[in-house]
């Protein structure tokens, strides 16, 4: 045997020993990832139709092995390999004509059952519905067949990819579409299986520059790197194995960094005028919706999200925004114009946010809260604050839904009192700060019996028949509080919390679904079908979003983003919208497991962290001297868990978005204007060269030969001739001496993008627009070594 | 590889923004792999990044001008692996007209002696000589980058077009060069060379006759090396167009003197004014006098040998050549 007979067979061996880890790595993979996990939650099946072959990976791996060689038969041809190539193809199409319904039925079961799993995890992650009536034995069957000519596909593709083409991106484009499902879905494929695949696209990634080395060399390169690949991932594996794996403690940190800057680069880009905003916006908004269709599991990242410094001991909830409206599975915010229209009529809205608080001595706390990464940007403030003008201290109300924050304003200090009893405002009954008492309300109780009774009409009937349970409802409703009461213990008994609540299927209505069908959810959830279910019996109720904090007197808390909640207020006459917690204690459960100690707890550091910069507390409250204490009430009943910024639950991918869209958005928006760097100074100088007057077209032609010359470019004389002519003669240069004069300016272009050093090249070709035609004649391709 | 290390850095930076962003053990792995895989290809790569041994040759080592000539690059890999990649900053330099070329040369893949083949820019006549003047090699992944040694410069000669002239009539009496041995024999005798009187010279060599004659003190010099040649002389100056006529015809007539078998020298001035006479007796010694021709640099303009007529009056018989054909005999 030859050295080059010798050199073939060692490069022949590494493609196909890359090859069938490509394959082998890939069909094990994505089994062990769409077939045996989860299933059921939410599919039209109770089992996957991929089960079965899941059950059969092993033949599945002896088939992608016989695929995998045939493959690397067919592409290793020296000759006939078109038609070998083509054979093979035309068999494949062939079956599937023969098969195409079967095939047609498996494809739509297996993008199913993908679809099914993905959204079980990912919020936004929708179903693709497919049912074409078949029975189990009849689903696997095609499930099959379409996986099993689906790899011979595969196997032809990633033949062409490793044994021709050898570009190790086509191999990850035609292996890890079909995983990435799973995998950010959080989904884990058989790991060995996964090593096999990311070893093939390792070995080839490091092999790439070599791709077109001598055989022997390539394929030594190749075993060689794959082996080592494998090592390096399997040291990966056992020093970071996937069982202990626990977020690093620097990610939770630079998470916290990164919303911050984020936070604040929106807030800065959203004070100018210009393309970004236009009208000089001072105030921000919270979240105008919350949507309870596509809220699936809960997922945090434990990061923190506020930073509340207080003299209170306890459970404090910080109020984020009410929504109103409750439609097509979704809470909205409430129109500016309809509150504007129906409720404004002269009520000044901070009654609507300091209600009437019975006269009275009482302790009065103060709190400074630190936005470090929530986004939505209202002030997250506790309730019943006496503040007397919130526009000095950075807040401005927005219709009767939230306090906004104002743009660049980051930490608001607040003095606030505990949580009354909500007595009625009648005589002697007054506000301390504002002097206004349950009078001052004008036409907005009308406005709420209008508006915050809104149930969609296909739920009233359900909603009905449960109220009809409830005791106080029989009774009459004379406390909307102890209605609200009843109707939180009535969902703690019907309803479990579960944070791995799926998103509903598609057409149900979310709260129905959770009264009457899956019975399990979070905060959301509870909330969601509490505020419906008072409104149903009369009772004014309105979905709120915030966050809760169990501060510690005079000590730093950090508030992580899992302590994000959702509860429920309920309209008291004479009194104002009063707070009621209607999701179970279980949802707090996370703070005495300590779950996340180091942000859920209060800080041991708080005494040495920074204070945010602001005036002394008491000044800038207003708080007054001679205040009167409230009513001894205690704090909202009960407690429950996180939807993150206060809208429920959802993935993490949702949170991250903003930075990695930002990132991509970076990235591209880098590339397009290098890309248009290049290509427009391009066309513009094609455009002008090939101009109708050729004199003129000679001049910018020898002007570009000048303007190279800065770079080092060199002006040949005949290129000056032609110039001289073109400016002085009376003649117009002929075609000929155009296309000389062009072809010497194009010349000094190319040999200029070759000469430069990286810098000045980089600038020459992407600031200059002067990008490389061609490095013919003076980069020759690399040696071929025999 | 700029733009390699920019993917690779926006892809790393990804990847962190990745496992920052996620509560996900994928985001730690694919962290960890997308570190040490810069690590794993710099340990692969580095005995062939250390053991590149790089070699320069021209191919033919001479030409004519206008001939396709080459140059040749080889490079040698120590260990068993291909170097992924090698960068070349090469210069072309014309050691004649002075005019350089520089370009980037990439190799992928190297892993054998196979010479990678240049072309020469053998547009106009002159040593041409080739320098490497950086090379660096690079890692599989071409991240990681090495300096590697430089290795001697090339050279080859592109000669002028021998330009068809008649070989000259050359009188009789100039005989051709006496060989050393008949110039030991000649001994003292009528042998001398004139030059002008330079302060020290003693009185008795002062030749009164041709002094009185010429108005200016000659003194004879005996030597040995006093030949009744014929010289070719030439300025050597110009543009590389008129270098490249002047040198041909040049050649020309040199060869077409050889061919009748007339030694003769070749005088002109080197660029500082210097005068150089070599001695063109065979073909060997007139690829002697090209290499030194063409080997060092000629300016647009210079000193003519006119100016120097202490020199051309030592001459028995000159042919002047010059680029445009002509030229007078003296």
């Amino acid at each position: 045997m030859t050295d080059r007979e010798r050199g073939s067979l060692l490069a022949a061996a590494a493609d196909g020993l890359l090859l069938l880890c490509a394959l082998g790595g890939f069909t094990s993979s994505f089994l062990s990832l769409y077939g045996s996990a989860e299933y059921g939650r939410n599919a039209v099946y109770a089992a996957g139709p991929l089960d079965l072959c899941a059950a059969h990976t092993d033949r599945f791996l002896l088939l992608a092995g016989l695929f995998a060689l045939l493959s690397l038969g067919a592409w290793s041809l020296p000759k006939l390999r078109a038609a070998a190539v083509g054979g093979l193809g035309a068999v494949l199409v062939l079956a599937g004509a023969l098969n195409r319904t079967r095939l047609v039925q498996g494809a739509g079961l297996t993008l199913h059952t993908i679809t099914v799993l993905f959204s079980q995890r990912v919020r936004e992650g929708r179903v693709f519905q497919y049912d074409p009536g078949l029975t189990r034995g009849q689903q696997e069957a095609a499930a099959a067949l379409f996986l099993v000519l689906a790899l011979a596909a595969l196997a032809l593709a990633l033949g062409w990819a490793v044994v021709r083409a050898r570009r190790w991106w086509a191999a990850a484009l035609l292996t890890l579409p079909p995983l990435l499902p799973g995998l950010l879905a959080d989904y884990y494929p058989d790991w060995l299986s996964f090593l096999a695949l990311s070893a093939c696209w390792c070995a080839m990634l490091l092999s790439d520059l070599c791709k077109w080395a001598a055989p022997s060399r390539r394929g030594a390169l190749g075993l060689i790197s794959l082996a080592c690949a494998a090592a390096v991932l399997s040291g990966i594996t056992l020093a970071l194995p996937r069982e202990d794996y626990a977020r690093p403690q620097w990610a939770l940190r630079a998470e916290e960094e990164l919303h911050s800057i984020v936070s604040r680069c929106a807030d800065y880009f959203s004070q100018l005028d210009g393309p970004f905003q236009g009208g000089g916006v001072t105030y921000v908004g919270s979240a105008e919706e919350a949507d309870l269709s596509g809220a699936g599991p809960l997922r945090h990242t434990g990061r923190t999200v506020l930073r509340v410094t207080s003299d209170y001991a306890g459970r404090l909830y910080l109020r984020g925004s009410s929504l109103a409206d409750y439609e097509d599975g979704m809470w909205k915010a409430m129109d500016d114009e309809a509150f504007q229209n129906a409720a404004g009529g002269g009520v000044p809205p901070r009654v609507l946010f300091f209600p009437v608080m019975i006269a009275g001595p009482g302790p009065e706390y103060t709190i400074i809260v630190n936005n470090v990464g929530a986004v939505g940007s209202c002030v997250y403030a506790p309730y019943f604050i006496s503040v007397a003008e919130p526009e000095e201290s950075g807040m401005t109300l927005v219709n009767d839904s939230l306090l906004a924050r104002r743009q660049g304003r980051w930490t608001h200090t607040l003095t606030f009192m505990e949580l009354p009893e909500p007595h009625p405002a009648g005589v002697g009954t007054v506000n301390r700060v504002t002097g206004w008492s349950g009078s001052n309300f004008g036409a907005y109780p009308g406005f709420v019996y209008e508006r915050y009774l809104d149930v969609p009409e296909e739920l009233r009937d359900s909603l009905l028949s449960l109220c009809g349970d409830l005791d106080i409802y029989a009774a009459g409703l004379t406390d909307p509080v102890k209605a609200a009461e009843q109707v939180a213990a009535l969902l703690d008994r019907l309803c479990e919390y579960d944070t791995e609540t799926p998103p509903v299927p598609e057409g149900e209505d979310p709260v129905l679904y959770f009264l009457t069908e899956s019975r399990r959810g979070y905060c959301m959830h509870f909330a969601s079908a509490a505020a419906l279910m008072l409104r149903t019996m009369g009772v004014p109720a309105r979905y709120v979003s915030g966050f809760t904090a169990e501060s510690v007197p005079n000590q730093q808390v950090d508030v992580p983003d899992r302590a994000a909640h959702a509860w429920v207020e309920v309209w008291v006459d004479g009194f104002g919208w009063y707070p009621v917690e209607v999701t179970p204690p279980a949802a707090f459960t996370w703070y005495e497991q300590g779950v996340l100690a180091p942000e859920g707890l209060p800080s041991e550091e708080a005494e040495e962290s920074e204070i945010p910069e602001e005036s002394d507390p008491l000044e800038e409250s207003g708080a007054p001297e001679d205040s009167e204490r409230p009513g001894d009430t205690p704090a909202p009943t009960q407690a429950a868990s996180a939807p993150p910024q206060g809208q429920g639950g959802g993935n993490s991918l949702p949170a991250a978005a903003p930075a990695v869209f930002g990132a991509l958005a970076a990235i591209l928006g880098a590339a397009a204007l290098l890309w248009l760097g290049q290509h427009l100074p391009k066309r513009r100088r094609a455009r002008r060269m090939a101009g109708p007057d050729p004199n003129r077209a000679a001049l910018y032609a020898y002007g570009c030969l000048l303007r190279m010359e800065r770079w080092g470019g060199k002006v040949d004389r005949r290129a000056v001739e032609l110039a001289e002519k073109a400016k002085f003669s009376q003649h117009t240069l002929t075609a000929e001496e155009l296309a000389e004069l062009r072809a010497l300016a194009d010349g000094q272009r190319e040999r200029l993008c070759v000469i430069l050093d990286p810098l000045p090249r980089l600038a020459f070709r992407y600031l200059w627009g002067m990008p490389k035609r061609s490095q013919r004649g003076k980069n020759p391709p690399s040696a071929p070594d025999t | 590889m700029a733009v390699r290390r920019i993917v690779y850095g926006a892809t790393l930076a990804g990847v962190l923004l990745f496992q920052i962003t996620n509560d996900n053990y994928f985001g730690q792995f694919l962290l960890a792999l997308w570190i040490a895989l810069p690590l794993l290809s710099l340990a692969l790569s580095l005995p062939g990044m250390t053991g590149c041994r790089l070699e320069l040759s021209a191919a033919p080592a001479a030409l004519e001008r206008g001939e396709d000539g080459a140059w040749q690059i080889s490079a040698a890999v120590r260990g068993g692996l291909p170097l992924a990649r090698l960068t070349l900053r090469l210069r072309e330099e014309n050691l004649l007209t002075g005019s350089r070329e520089s370009w980037r040369l990439v190799l992928t893949g190297v892993a054998r002696r196979r010479p990678v083949k240049l072309p020469a820019g053998c547009g106009h006549c002159g040593l041409l000589e080739l320098r490497v003047r950086r090379a660096r090699v690079y890692d599989l992944l071409g991240l990681f980058s090495l300096p590697a040694a430089v290795p001697e410069p090339a050279r080859l000669l592109c000669r002028p077009v021998p330009a068809a002239v008649e070989p000259p009539v050359i009188p009789e009496g100039l005989g051709p060069r006496p060989s050393p041995l008949s110039a030991a024999r000649a001994g003292p005798g009528e042998d001398y060379d004139l030059r002008e009187y330079r302060p020290g010279d003693p009185m008795r060599s002062v030749h009164w006759k041709l002094s009185s004659k010429w108005d200016e003190l000659i003194v004879r010099e005996r030597g040995a090396a006093a030949s009744p040649l014929p010289a070719l002389t030439l300025d050597r100056f110009g543009t590389p167009e008129e270098l490249d006529g002047l040198l041909g015809r040049l050649l020309g007539l040199s060869r077409g003197l050889l061919s009748v078998q007339r030694p003769h020298n070749v005088l002109w001035l080197d660029a500082g004014g210097e005068p150089r006479l070599r001695a063109v007796s065979d073909e060997k010694e007139l690829t002697d006098c090209l290499v030194e021709l063409l080997g060092t640099a000629a300016p647009l303009s210079g000193p003519r040998l006119d100016g120097r007529p202490e020199l051309i009056r030592g001459l028995a018989f000159r042919i002047h050549v010059t680029s445009e054909g002509g030229g007078g005999d003296d």
